[in-house]
């Protein structure tokens, strides 16, 4: 359980955006795991059917607030805002904040990440960490493939604009 | 040279930006959370779990009872329903009669409140159901959205 339970409780607090929320679908997550042992004791997969179980259960979570809250959540007209300032990102004048280290880094683009709204980060965490493509996206959250691109587009633009405030810019980010 | 796509140049360097991301920790006391979870559902009586985790002599007996429940539901109701249809049509007239009432009060209405009124009443119970929705946003957005972000 020690070798998963970061990776379990990561990506239910990537998809929920609520560390308490997410401690509960980890221990959900290694319940069922605790049922079916038996099948994962020696399985070489135990991790990806842990992940898959986590993010399942993050989502179901997530869709069924997003369901009774959607009214009132997407009154809000902030997601609304332009994006194309994406290449002022790249090229233009970025007054940092304050420059960052690596672990405080981490730390702002998870904060940073969190800080978005429920209908641009769910995709946007589906497309990078859970490597799932936009078909399947707009299927799971039963939305059209069209407002998922865009979503996802605004999501980064949000993403890049926000972290160009604390110095994080494309320059700065190496290639593995 | 071509100019880079800008779109392709922002999902490139968001994803390498994501990728770059470490696992965050899990909190310290979440396996002794599970640990304890997995005691407490072990302790469980067996009718307190699931119905596939329970004994087979038990899910046995239990589907026998429901059938015999269900007969004896449909006997009985079978019994409720021929005493029932008697009364039923005197019910219906009442019913009946409620309806022609209630249009003619409607009708009375109209004729006797001016129409202007009757737009007047439909603007205000309008803009209160507005009002009433706003007001449930405002609260949402203060009471469960700030502490959302808090936590």
């Amino acid at each position: 359980m020690r070798t998963y339970q970061d990776l379990v409780f990561t990506t239910a607090a990537r998809i929920v955006a609520n560390d308490a929320q997410a401690e509960d679908i980890a221990q959900e997550v290694f319940i069922k795991a605790y049922e079916n042992f038996a099948s994962l004791r020696d399985s070489p997969t135990a991790g990806g059917w842990l992940r898959t179980v986590a993010r399942n259960l993050s989502l179901n979570h997530a869709m069924r607030y997003r369901k009774r809250w959607r009214f009132f959540s997407e009154m809000s007209g902030a997601d609304e805002d332009d994006d194309t300032s994406f290449e002022a990102t790249l090229s233009g004048e970025q007054s940092p904040v304050a420059d960052v280290s690596d672990v405080q880094r981490s730390r702002v683009i998870e904060e940073v990440l969190r800080a978005l709204p429920d209908k641009q980060r769910l995709p946007l965490v589906l497309f990078h960490f859970e490597d799932m493509s936009y078909e399947e996206i707009a299927q799971r959250l039963g939305v059209s493939l069209a407002k998922v691109k865009v979503d996802i587009h605004r999501a980064r633009a949000q993403l890049a604009r926000s972290l160009a405030q604390y110095g994080i810019t494309p320059d700065e980010v190496t290639s593995p | 040279m071509t100019q880079p796509d800008p779109e392709r140049q922002l999902e490139r360097y968001v994803d390498r930006l994501l990728r770059q991301q470490p696992l965050r920790q899990a909190p310290p006391d979440l396996s002794m959370r599970v640990l304890s979870a997995l005691e407490r559902k072990a302790a469980r009586p067996w009718w307190q779990g699931s119905f596939a985790e329970w004994p087979t002599w038990a899910r046995l007996v239990f589907v026998l009872a429901s059938i015999l429940v269900g007969v004896f539901a449909v006997d009985i109701a079978s019994g409720v329903v021929d005493a029932v249809d008697s009364r039923w049509s005197s019910t219906w007239n009442r019913g009946h009669a409620l309806w022609l009432a209630a249009r003619s009060t409607l009708s009375a209405m109209t004729q006797v409140v001016p129409g202007e009124w009757l737009y007047i009443g439909v603007i205000v119970v309008g803009a209160l159901y507005a009002a009433f929705f706003a007001v449930s946003a405002a609260a949402y957005r203060l009471l469960v959205q700030n502490r959302q972000v808090r936590t």
